[in-house]
């Protein structure tokens, strides 16, 4: 009976401990998740921010030292930012040969391990000096491909488990997402400021439109006396000169019946006969006063037609065949342009869409970044096209790529897949990537919509439906 | 070429008047010294005395040697404890295979990263180039997070320098605690000490605490308040944790109860750093003694007697000890709410530390949060026993 207990015991305590055990590496794993989480969800600045990352990353990973490159010119790893890195090696790059640790996690985009990093020559000697044990390298992954490598590493031989390294995976990939957040955040920032500035014109136009209303009547007014003025300047003048001529011939006359009245009409006179040489300095200030009407009328002007300049333009048609034409040849010239099939439309009558410069600049922005990722992995005889169409009665942008798959890794290349992927009856729809916020943005502001769905039996079809001009017959 | 060995003298002084209660402790420190000249003094004190001239007492021995130092919470002297208000304990060394410089900063509150990085930036320059090298790190226990303190210093060291010291105390007032720097009281500020070293040096840091209770995620944090534990007011959940009724634990007895029961933060390896809570607010919230609690970490409460905290004295000597094999001296930095815990068994640990060393002196005090930085970036803690051997 006592042996059937104490084996019960046994078990029961194997059990015990078996149980903490799984919940302290469920602690374990939540912990590092929620501090991470908590870290990527606050608003800093992007070097604020991943310095906390890999400060939490170190901590979270007994990592002694946590270090994000970033490619340089040469080819070589830089760090952006690091945490345990002597500050005399923040400047020394890491090499990018192709049989470094950084190459490997860049080429495969999946972490690289040096259980022995202190014996082996694969890592660079000044991060060997640092007496590391054991290292891993990991891809941070964009939408444009690997935009850096995270290295951790600890100087003692205690290996990062798989599971680790899994976990530290996924978590480069939200740090590449942090990144490109903060990089379009940072354009979209710019934007605004120059919409600010151009608000800000629109408003001195408006301002310089009021304001030369205002100085207009006046101006005009003073510039009619003073013609006037200067019309009758020579007649005063001359009446004045032969006044006082007349008063000095009648102060000389010797007649003695004659003084006391020339003395009388002389002090008569004497303003008049000032006033001839204020009638001389008259005619300089009207001939000055002219001419800074004249500048006056000039600036008033100005600020009219500027004021005109603010008005909203037209809207400007253009045809959507056009703005894929523009796209295309604009397209970078590594993106394997033969892997392309763009349908002419040449039957089509014009579908126009409401295309003022920063639209279309916005178009064929967002066209090149949706197309260059599919044109570069394009395999044979799976090209991806696009073309031109009417859809929902608006004029639309079609992009049909067949080898490109709603999985994960895709997803990582094109898609954030934060955003969620909604069923619709045409497929499923994803929400843009991040890096395309802007032009999508400035896009949507204007009526335009984007969507994608599913091809069968594969293949993924994004469509871009723009705002139809008024003239577009529907 | 041979290096001299290490000489390490110690003194202690309770005289009541400053001056002489320095010159008094610094004469017996050099007089074990066998007539070699101090290159670096070590002053840990109360609080109570007239600060600048016990430097100035202390000095008028020692003359320009390097001096660094802090009020404590109690004093370790080569197995003598200093209880609070007991006096002043100083410690010479002559420089052996050391190169010993320091640099401090003045109230650094606000940036504490900076200030970790400016000090430690500029003792090493001080000190020159070595094979090996420690920083040990002393600061104002009331300047805040001090981890961002520690974080300074480790992006200019790295891994391969080892990070010790300890938090000054004023005997458990929290008012005011103050560093030194030859002569002058470093307010709100640090000290940080570069010791060049041509052998490896390591540290040592046990805390002999055990966990209770349920590991909690710690879901709202700011400062060095913990506001929220999984998700609910974290006193009412702390006083849950303990068996009480929310509100049993009142402002005034919280400390009684907190200091032997800190939160445990866990550690990926299995391991817990200790923190401690101060006070709690009005509000519900914790206050930690000196560290941020991270926002998603995880803590238990923790539970210790004065055997399970003494017990670990051994361990860490002998860790100590090991790491670095004919060491002429070793620092210990304990903290003031063990030496609280241990009530009239204070003396204890100093004794049991010295009996431990051996011949080594020991010297150190007891803190408002020890530095030990061993794996990782995280470097504070709370409720420990640390040290390093030279």
């Amino acid at each position: 009976m006592d042996r059937v207990h104490r084996e019960d015991l046994q078990r029961l305590q194997a059990a015990h401990a078996t149980a903490l055990q799984a919940l302290h590496a469920a602690i374990r794993d939540s912990t590092r998740l929620t501090r991470l989480f908590t870290i990527l969800s606050e608003h800093a600045p992007l070097d604020a921010l991943l310095d906390r990352i890999l400060a939490t990353l170190s901590e979270l990973f007994s990592s002694d030292v946590a270090v994000l490159l970033q490619r340089s010119d040469d080819g070589a790893f830089v760090p952006l930012r690091a945490i345990g890195l002597p500050e005399d090696m923040l400047d020394r790059p890491v090499s990018g040969s192709p049989d470094s640790y950084v190459a490997a996690a860049v080429e495969t985009r999946a972490p690289a391990v040096a259980a022995d990093a202190l014996h082996d020559p694969r890592v660079d000697a000044h991060l060997r000096e640092l007496d590391i044990g054991t290292a891993v390298w990991l891809p941070v992954t964009g939408n444009d491909g690997v935009r850096a490598v995270m290295m951790l590493a600890r100087c003692r031989s205690d290996p990062y488990a798989p599971a680790d390294v899994n976990l530290l995976m996924a978590m480069s990939y939200r740090i590449g997402l942090v990144m490109e957040r903060a990089r379009a955040e940072v354009l979209l920032h710019e934007a605004q400021e120059r919409l600010l500035q151009t608000e800000k014109l629109a408003l001195a136009g408006k301002l310089a439109g009021s304001v030369a209303h205002e100085v207009n009547n006046p101006l005009a007014c003073v510039r009619a006396n003073m013609e006037v003025l200067q019309r009758h300047l020579p007649a005063i003048q001359a009446t004045f000169g032969a006044a006082r001529a007349a008063a000095e011939f009648l102060a000389a006359t010797p007649d003695p019946s004659g003084p006391p009245l020339a003395r009388a009409l002389l002090a008569a006179m004497e303003p008049e006969a000032k006033a001839v040489d204020v009638a001389e300095e008259l005619k300089e200030i009207a001939a000055d006063s002219m001419e800074a009407v004249r500048r006056i009328g000039h600036l008033v002007s100005s600020f009219v037609r500027l004021s005109a300049a603010d008005r909203p333009a037209k809207p400007v048609s253009h045809d959507v065949r056009v703005t894929i034409a523009e796209c295309v040849a604009d397209l970078p010239p590594d993106t394997g342009r033969p892997a392309l099939v763009r349908d002419p439309g040449d039957g089509l009558p014009c579908i126009a869409w409401i295309a003022p410069p920063v639209l279309r600049a916005s178009v064929t922005g967002l066209l090149r970044f949706l197309l260059a990722p599919g044109l570069r992995r394009a395999e044979p005889g799976r090209p991806v096209a696009i073309r031109a169409e009417r859809s929902q009665g608006r004029p639309a942008i079609v992009i049909s790529d067949p080898a490109l798959v709603l999985s994960n890794e895709e997803r990582r290349s094109i898609f954030d897949p934060r955003m969620e992927v909604v069923e619709t009856p045409k497929g499923r729809t994803v929400r843009l990537s991040l890096v395309a916020t802007l032009s999508y943005q400035l896009l949507r502001g204007c009526g335009a919509e984007i969507s994608t769905a599913t091809l069968d039996p594969h293949g993924l079809e994004i469509r871009i439906l723009l705002p139809a001009a008024p003239a577009d017959p529907r | 070429m041979p290096q001299a060995p290490l000489r390490a003298g110690t003194g202690t002084s309770g005289a009541e008047d400053a001056f002489e209660a320095g010159k008094a402790a610094a004469g017996a420190a050099v007089a074990r010294l066998a007539g070699e000249p101090p290159a670096l003094v070590m002053v840990f004190t109360t609080p109570r005395y007239d600060l600048p001239a016990l430097l100035a007492g202390v000095r008028s021995v020692t003359g320009s040697a390097l001096l660094v130092g802090a009020t404590g919470s109690g004093e370790i002297v080569q197995g003598e404890y200093l209880g609070f208000g007991a006096g002043v304990g100083v410690l010479a060394l002559t420089a052996g295979p050391y190169r010993f410089a320091a640099a401090s900063v003045s109230y650094a509150r606000g940036d504490l990263d900076r200030a970790g990085q400016e000090i430690a930036r500029a003792s090493r320059e001080q000190a020159g180039k070595s094979p090996h090298a420690a920083v040990m790190l002393l600061a104002d226990a009331l300047l805040g997070d001090l981890q961002q303190l520690v974080l300074g210093v480790y992006r200019v060291t790295g891994p391969r320098v080892a990070i010790v010291g300890g938090a000054a105390g004023d005997e458990q007032r929290f008012v005011r605690t103050v560093v030194f720097h030859d002569g002058e009281i470093i307010e709100q500020g640090a000290v940080a000490l570069w010791i060049a070293s041509p052998v490896p040096l390591r540290v040592a840091t046990r805390h002999g605490w055990e966990p209770i209770g349920i590991p909690m995620l710690i879901t709202r944090a700011e400062g060095t308040r913990i506001m929220e534990l999984g998700g609910r007011p974290a006193a009412a959940v702390y006083e849950e944790q303990l068996g009480m009724v929310p509100g049993e634990l009142s402002a005034e007895r919280f400390w009684d109860t907190s200091i032997l029961h800190p939160l445990g933060l866990l550690q990926p390896d299995g391991t817990t750093v200790i923190r401690v809570a101060r006070s709690r607010t009005e509000q519900g919230h914790l206050a930690i003694q000196g560290c941020l609690p991270p926002a998603g970490g995880a803590v238990q409460v923790m539970t210790g007697s004065a055997d399970s905290l003494l017990g670990i004295a051994e361990g860490v000597v002998g860790d100590a000890l090991s790491a670095r094999p004919g060491a002429g001296v070793l620092l210990a930095f304990s903290c003031a709410a063990r030496a609280t815990i241990f009530g009239e068994r204070a003396a204890e640990e100093p004794r049991r530390l010295q009996a431990a060393a051996g011949e080594v002196p020991t010297f150190g005090f007891y803190c408002c949060g020890e530095f030990a930085r061993t794996a990782g970036v995280l470097g504070t803690h709370n409720a420990t026993l640390t040290a390093i051997a030279l």
